[in-house]
């Protein structure tokens, strides 16, 4: 099913039933009742049908030249630090502790060297979450040369205990948030112990976010809704109906309560989603053929 | 079917047989009466007026003026490869359209136009139109032909147009006899020499059953079928029931 079928489809319960002739702000009403069911949808579905594998590289230390105001301040002269390097660890000139870097020109702690310019050695040793992650949901894997080399362990409560100048190869991990409650992005950041010492891929299973239909999406330019055909008239419709409700421009409000009805019995069919499209593995009990 | 000879049928009703001796404020009068009835059908059906025109918009352009005449703007609004624009209903919608709708922060780029607001102002140095000015949102990058559907206001005829040639009135199925002249005569019967009193009530059966057939000469597929016929008949039925039971 797409965007333009779906939006078609809610448009035949309001006042005004011809899709092209509804005002924008109506539209608005039929984007929100979509987007609200398919994040419902993918809400309350099975992971198997919302993860997926995301590769990233743990690049080895580059040295870059950097030059400050004056002392003991944050902000640097010029943008040194590329976009992806926002989250490493930096060791700048004769300052030995490490800091971070959180945007082009500008470092997390204050800088205490003496030096007003030198170089700056950057450890990529984070990878940026953003927020169509939901969750990761498996251990991280390195590869180096085309061989995996291991999987990272989640460090808990002692990354104070860990040694933090010396590079390696990374054994660790832990997922550092970034206030996203201030509308920052990367929300996260997953950074490895230790630093890598070389490039690494860094391979990891995550929970993804249902995409956001847009406004051209129902209007001019459709695309194939992210929710599989077998489930987009007995699911995905009644659910987006439901949403819809709560706009002025519904026609027949007698209908209401059939409407919940129908977005009921859609939350329990999306309950016998299958868990998993592979056989069932138990492993507790009698292994098979024993 | 013409002016003249509407015209013609207009004064009956006012005890005049021929056009030729009708007096100079009666012809006033009666052609008042026949643009009253155009008017009025004008807002009825909207395929009795709908009429598509298209025009273009230049790179950059924000807005074009719509016909003088522009009575109603029906859409849809469509541009040359049949995407269609999104009608916009206030001033402040389209003002921040890319905000609301498209996701952005700031203004929309110049791209390919989403969105229509018709703007609707007092035509400047005239008393008797309404200026109806399109806007487009985002503003259009390239040239795009665009396409809308609306209705213009019915020509208003003159005395001088009784005579002959006088001009034919456009009307579609050339319904002017089952609908214009019920109309056009209900309208003179205010008129002081009104002289067919004793007509009055079937008068205004056939007014009744004109606005019915207004209402119901739908060109719609399946319309012209038997369940469609009957719900025709009974409504001509009922407005003839009310007519005689209103008569005095």
């Amino acid at each position: 099913m797409t965007t333009l079928q779906l939006a078609h489809s809610l448009a035949r319960h309001l006042k005004e039933k011809d899709l092209m002739q509804i005002s924008a702000a109506a539209k608005l009403d039929i984007l929100q009742a979509i987007n609200s069911s398919l994040q419902t949808i993918y809400a309350a579905m099975p992971p198997a049908h919302k993860t997926t594998t995301i590769s990233e590289t743990l690049r080895a230390p580059v040295t870059v030249a950097f030059a400050v105001a004056e002392r003991y301040t944050n902000v640097l002269l010029e943008p040194v630090f590329t976009e992806k390097q926002q989250g490493c660890t930096a060791f700048l000139a004769d300052d030995a502790s490490a800091n971070e870097i959180v945007a082009p020109n500008a470092i997390l702690d204050q800088y205490l060297g003496q030096a007003l310019s030198g170089n700056a050695t950057v450890y990529h040793d984070a990878v940026h979450i953003h927020d169509v992650i939901e969750r990761v949901c498996a251990p991280p894997t390195l590869f180096r040369n085309g061989e995996q080399v291991r999987k990272l362990d989640r460090w808990q409560t002692d990354f104070d205990k860990l040694d933090k100048k010396t590079p390696g190869t990374p054994q660790r991990y832990c997922l550092i948030p970034c206030g996203s409650s201030q509308g920052a992005n990367p929300e996260f950041y997953l950074r490895v112990w230790p630093m890598p010492d070389g490039d690494y891929k860094l391979r990891f299973d995550a929970e993804i976010a249902t995409v956001r239909v847009t406004f051209p999406q129902i209007t001019q330019s459709p695309v194939d809704l992210p929710v599989n055909d077998r489930i987009a008239e007995s699911v995905l419709l009644p659910i987006a109906r439901e949403r819809l409700l709560i706009s002025g421009e519904w026609a027949d409000r007698s209908t209401a309560s059939r409407v919940e009805k129908d977005a009921e019995k859609a939350m329990q069919q999306l309950k016998t989603m299958p868990w998993d499209i592979a056989p069932a593995f138990n492993a507790v009990g009698t292994p098979g053929n024993f | 079917m013409t002016i003249r000879e509407i015209f013609k049928n207009g004064i009956q009703p006012l005890l005049i047989e021929k056009a030729e001796i009708a007096p100079t404020f009666i012809r006033e009068r009666v052609i008042g009466d026949i643009n009253a009835a155009l008017q009025f059908m004008s807002t009825g059906v909207d395929y009795f007026t709908r009429e598509p025109i298209s025009f273009s918009i230049d790179a950059g352009a924000p807005s074009i003026a719509l016909p003088e005449d522009t009575l109603n703007i029906f859409g849809p609004c469509m541009l040359g490869d049949g995407s269609p624009l999104t009608r916009i209903e206030t001033r402040g919608e389209f003002e921040q359209f890319a905000q609301i709708y498209l996701g952005y922060t700031t203004a929309a780029p110049s791209g390919k136009p989403h969105g229509y607001y018709v703007e609707k102002s007092k035509r400047q140095g005239s008393d008797n139109t309404v200026a109806l000015t399109a806007r487009f949102t985002p503003l259009p990058s390239v040239a795009y032909t665009v396409a809308l559907e609306i209705s213009r206001r019915p020509p208003t005829y003159t005395v001088a147009q009784i005579e002959e040639p006088s001009p034919t009135v456009p009307l579609p199925h050339k319904f002017a006899e089952s609908i214009l002249l019920p109309i056009v005569r209900w309208n003179v019967r205010t008129s002081h020499l009104f002289g067919g009193h004793e007509m009055l009530a079937s008068m205004e059966q056939e007014y009744n059953t004109a606005l019915a057939q207004l209402g119901m000469s739908q060109p719609t597929q399946g319309a012209q079928t038997t369940d469609a016929l009957e719900r025709k008949k009974a409504a001509a039925r009922a407005a003839a029931r009310e007519a005689y039971a209103n008569t005095p």
